[in-house]
């Protein structure tokens, strides 16, 4: 089936539309509100393509509460889920979001609560939209089996490499782009970016910007290889460890942002998935747990020492090659 | 009559490094085991075509450890996999 034309000629372009890049997907975004599309262009703007869509996302918002409202009932917010044969229904209790996903055609139908987008509060469930569209943009362009995954993390590119630095939600992904600010590399984003998968012959994984929000403006749309990944604990003292690979996998894999898309899908796929990727990549790359203070200094020095065993590393590796 | 072992279909599982990582699904959460070295090659036995014994053959000449001392670390093993879930008798 070709995805592609089938999913693009069920839409009218117009002065309302968006082509949103994500990796190798192209979403083709409508919605007939001014005010809404203009906050979209706002937060999508390095990430706009003329590709084909794979997808697309109908937005159609709604203004039934006013935002403190909003802010109070989005912690409550649950989205339930109603998985048939061709797509998924999905609702919130009070109908601040609600939709569909046709499979069949690669359309998604969202309605939604307005204050997403105006609200820091609603950051978090733009951000699992994004990646749930991603997904299920994958599930039609790629059966299933996407060429990079998303991962919750602060990326710092420094000498033409990007460092991850993973973590759960609260454990300092912000802080430490804030302690990057400009002197110490540049920030591509400070909550996820996608990461390639190995190919058979274990290239470099390639790291990818991608247009999750963050809490700090940094969303480049940029491709730069990963140097290393760095998990992160808060500490008295900053040091970094490396890891063995059953440590980094295990640790890994809970930052994978679970690859879910908009129709029927068995946990196993989900986990299978999670568990491929991450033994993937704990077995490709370096990893670090790194703990750290808000010393900012230190930290980058830290870091630096790293990056600088790295080299060193990757030259003995070059040598051994040459005597093999 | 041997009685073969083998690895639940379906059961998410992956070799890393030299031990194994298996997910065990639950109704609301999951479970992550991992298996060191020995285990993982038991583990790796699992397959339908081998029985406690033939593993702890296995085990004993793979692992320089006495057969009675492979036979225990067998059983063992597969005594907490059964309990998990994760493999059956044919």
């Amino acid at each position: 089936m070709n995805v592609q034309k089938k999913a693009e000629s069920n839409v009218l372009t117009s002065s309302h539309t968006l082509q949103v890049q994500a990796g190798d997907i192209c979403c083709m975004l409508r919605c007939d509100d001014e005010e809404t599309m203009a906050r979209l262009r706002e937060i999508y703007g390095n990430f706009l393509t003329d590709q084909y869509a794979d997808i697309v996302l109908e937005l159609k918002t709604i203004n039934k509460v006013s935002i403190n409202m909003f802010e109070e009932l989005l912690p409550k917010m649950k989205v339930s889920h109603e998985a048939t044969k061709d797509g998924d229904l999905f609702e919130t209790p009070d109908l601040t979001a609600n939709g569909a996903c046709d499979l069949n055609t690669g359309k998604v139908t969202l309605n939604v609560e307005k204050h997403f987008l105006d609200s820091d509060a609603g950051r978090g469930y733009v951000n699992h939209g994004l990646c749930l569209v991603y997904h299920t943009a994958c599930k039609l362009k790629h059966n299933g089996h996407p060429p990079a995954l998303i991962v919750h993390s602060c990326a710092v590119i420094r000498n033409n490499r990007v460092f991850l630095f993973a973590g759960p939600s609260g454990i300092g992904k912000t802080t430490v782009a804030r302690m990057c600010g400009d002197k110490y590399g540049q920030v591509l984003n400070d909550e996820g970016v996608l990461l390639s998968r190995p190919g058979q012959d274990n290239n470099t994984l390639m790291v990818k910007g991608i247009p999750i929000i963050g809490e700090l403006p940094y969303r480049l749309n940029t491709t730069v290889p990963l140097g290393a990944i760095f998990l992160l604990k808060q500490a008295e003292k900053t040091s970094a460890r490396r890891l063995s690979q059953m440590e980094a996998y295990t640790r890994f894999m809970r930052q994978v942002a679970r690859p879910i898309y908009m129709a029927k899908q068995e946990r196993r796929e989900v986990y299978a998935l999670i568990a491929e990727f991450s033994e993937e990549v704990s077995r490709t790359t370096p990893f670090f747990e790194l703990e750290f203070t808000l010393d900012q200094e230190s930290l980058w020095e830290v870091v630096g020492e790293v990056e600088k065993s790295l080299d060193k590393e990757g030259r003995n590796n070059e040598k051994t090659d040459i005597q093999d | 009559m041997r009685k073969r072992i083998s690895r639940i279909d379906g059961i998410i599982w992956r070799k890393v490094g030299e031990e194994v990582a298996i997910i065990v699904l639950e109704d609301t959460s999951n479970s992550l085991h991992i298996l060191n070295k020995t285990a993982a090659h038991i583990w790796e036995m699992c397959d339908g075509e081998h029985d406690a014994d033939d593993i702890a053959a296995s085990i004993n000449e793979r692992f320089d450890v006495t057969l009675e001392k492979a036979k225990a670390d067998v059983d063992a093993t597969i005594d907490k996999l059964e309990k998990m879930k994760v493999i059956e008798y044919d």
